[in-house]
């Protein structure tokens, strides 16, 4: 089947209105379906058209971040054929996030009450909408999980999605690589997903590998390496990173 | 980005004099969106032998790099003839703009590398560039995007023909996302009843649409604003520009002769529509005798 999408205008219009429906977001674990039934009140019926995506019906697990890499897992697999320009669109994931997973989302990304309804009205934009740009569409709830599947998979490995539990396994893994342009050079990306895990990284490690890997660049352009040679630049980064361990010990 | 203001610790290469007494690299960069996609030609000139020479003996590539943020796309393409420095990136691959930067990257250790034209600082100085390292560097630049193909939604046609029992005419109404069409009951019917035959859905489709997409093109010059945002005026535009640019008119004479337009885009469905009818009224004689 193909896949459904909202129409721009409606995308939009529900954009401009968070805080016109922000009780419907902060109670959504009440009434997941509020929209579609808001829809159906108004006898609007014209509010989704059809994408070009090929995809077969599917659904997620419900809970907390533990159901992360499950569902990175059922999201990349369905819609693996989606190219990045069409998983940049704010009418696909914003779809997703309330008429086709409602319930997931107000489990796993529950709307608190906020007396500051700026703060509350971001929150929102970042988990249910999709905004063009890098930052804003990988915070989607729904986005950050076909993302995390499109930087992570690699089907040379016995189990192709091993990386995509290494970036949704700390949630500072996948920050550094969504926020910052590590994400273009899959290379980079594999050898230092393949260190973090090898090496059982913590926080302040992988936070180090990054800044290291950014400094390397500096000299040398990292997109000129091969995935050999990253490997073995990642490896000459963490026997540095050993030595800052035991000077900090030390110290 | 190849970084133009980075700290190299060996002479680099620049559009101006800086490590360099006189030589320079420059690139001039050609963007022409296609019909399924976007070509980028780059123009490089080098006025230094010997490191022209590096890139004949092909320890130095022409290095571009594309990259569209929006899209998360990041790319880098290598050449060694710079007269062959053209890219094509399809519709699926980048959106809104790309940066385009241009480099000249060693592709194996130089040890020795020294150069007639340095500064006095460098001189009689052996360098050792190493594999991957930047030896020139041009200023990138953003190019915007012209979509040509919509990547998402599935493409309608811009028309939405609905039969009315209550018309003895045809009319037309712009203010949908697909210009809504009405006709008689009986025409819609024999129209949706000859879909499957190609000769007569051509001759309809040149009665009904070719009047009404001329009418179209001439509103659109001065109500740009209040059309805009309807589906069809986007897809129309497009259209309208890729028309444009294959037949190397102007803007202007695409709308000042809304009727030549609306046939160019209709692929010339008039002519196409007459020999058609004759077609078939010959057909009709030779069966009447």
């Amino acid at each position: 089947m193909r896949q459904k999408i909202f129409k721009t205008k409606i995308a939009n219009k529900l954009e401009e209105d968070i805080l016109v429906n922000k009780e419907y977001y902060i109670h959504m674990q009440d009434d997941p379906n509020w929209l579609i039934k808001m829809f159906e009140k108004e006898g609007n019926t014209n509010f989704e058209v059809t994408s070009k995506i090929e995809v077969e019906p599917f659904n997620l697990k419900i809970g907390g971040p533990e159901t992360d890499k499950q569902n990175a897992r059922i999201v990349y697999e369905h819609l693996k054929e989606l190219k990045p320009v069409q998983a940049v669109s704010t009418e696909l994931w914003t779809y997703m996030t309330h008429i086709q997973f409602p319930e997931y989302m107000s489990n796993r990304w529950k709307i608190n009450d906020n007396e500051n309804e700026e703060k509350l009205r971001e929150v929102i934009k970042q988990r249910y909408f999709a905004i063009r740009g890098s930052k804003g569409v990988i915070r989607n709830g729904i986005a950050r999980l076909w993302w995390a599947g499109y930087w992570g998979y690699d089907e040379n490995r016995e189990d192709p999605y091993e990386l995509v539990d290494v970036i949704l396994d700390k949630q500072e893994v996948y920050e550094h690589i969504s926020e910052r342009s590590y994400n273009r050079n899959k290379n980079i990306l594999i050898a230092s997903l393949e260190a973090i895990k090898e090496h059982d990284f913590n926080t302040r490690e992988v936070r180090s590998l990054y800044v290291k890997i950014n400094s390397y660049g500096s000299d040398k352009h990292l997109d000129a390496l091969n995935i050999d040679v990253a490997r073995d630049m990642v490896n000459e980064l963490i026997e540095e990173i050993k030595v800052d361990n035991k000077d900090e010990l030390l110290v | 980005m190849f970084k133009v203001k980075g700290n190299y610790p060996y002479p680099i290469l620049l559009e101006n004099t800086v490590d360099y007494k006189n030589s320079i690299i420059k690139a001039r960069y050609l963007y022409q969106g296609l019909k399924n996609g976007h070509n980028i030609k780059i123009e490089c000139h080098i006025n230094n032998d010997e490191i022209k020479k590096l890139i004949q003996d092909k320890k130095v590539c022409y290095a571009v790099q594309i990259e569209s943020p929006n899209a998360m796309y990041r790319h880098m393409f290598e050449f060694y003839d710079e007269n062959e420095i053209s890219i094509t990136l399809k519709n699926d691959e980048v959106i809104d703009y790309i940066d385009i930067g241009l480099a000249l990257l060693v592709k194996e250790d130089i040890n020795d590398y020294q150069n007639i034209d340095f500064v006095d600082a460098y001189k009689d100085i052996k360098m050792k560039v190493n594999k991957n390292e930047v030896l020139a560097v041009c200023q990138s630049v953003r190019k915007v995007i012209i979509l040509e193909d919509e990547v998402l939604k599935e493409v309608h046609s811009i028309f939405n023909l609905q039969k009315d029992s209550e018309r003895n005419n045809i009319t037309y109404d712009p203010n949908y996302d697909r210009i809504l069409i009405r006709v008689p009951e009986e025409i819609g019917t024999y129209y949706l009843a000859s879909k499957g035959n190609k000769e007569k859905i051509i001759i309809l489709n040149s009665i009904i649409f070719t009047p009404i997409l001329t009418s179209i093109i001439n509103d659109m010059k001065d109500a740009e604003e209040e059309f805009v945002n309807r589906l069809w005026f986007k897809t129309l535009i497009n259209k309208i520009n890729e028309m444009i640019k294959e037949q190397s008119i102007t803007k202007e004479e695409a709308f000042n002769n809304p009727y030549e337009t609306a046939q160019a885009l209709l692929k010339n469905i008039s002519v196409e529509s007459i020999n058609g009818l004759k077609q078939l009224l010959e057909n009709q004689e030779g069966d009447d005798e």
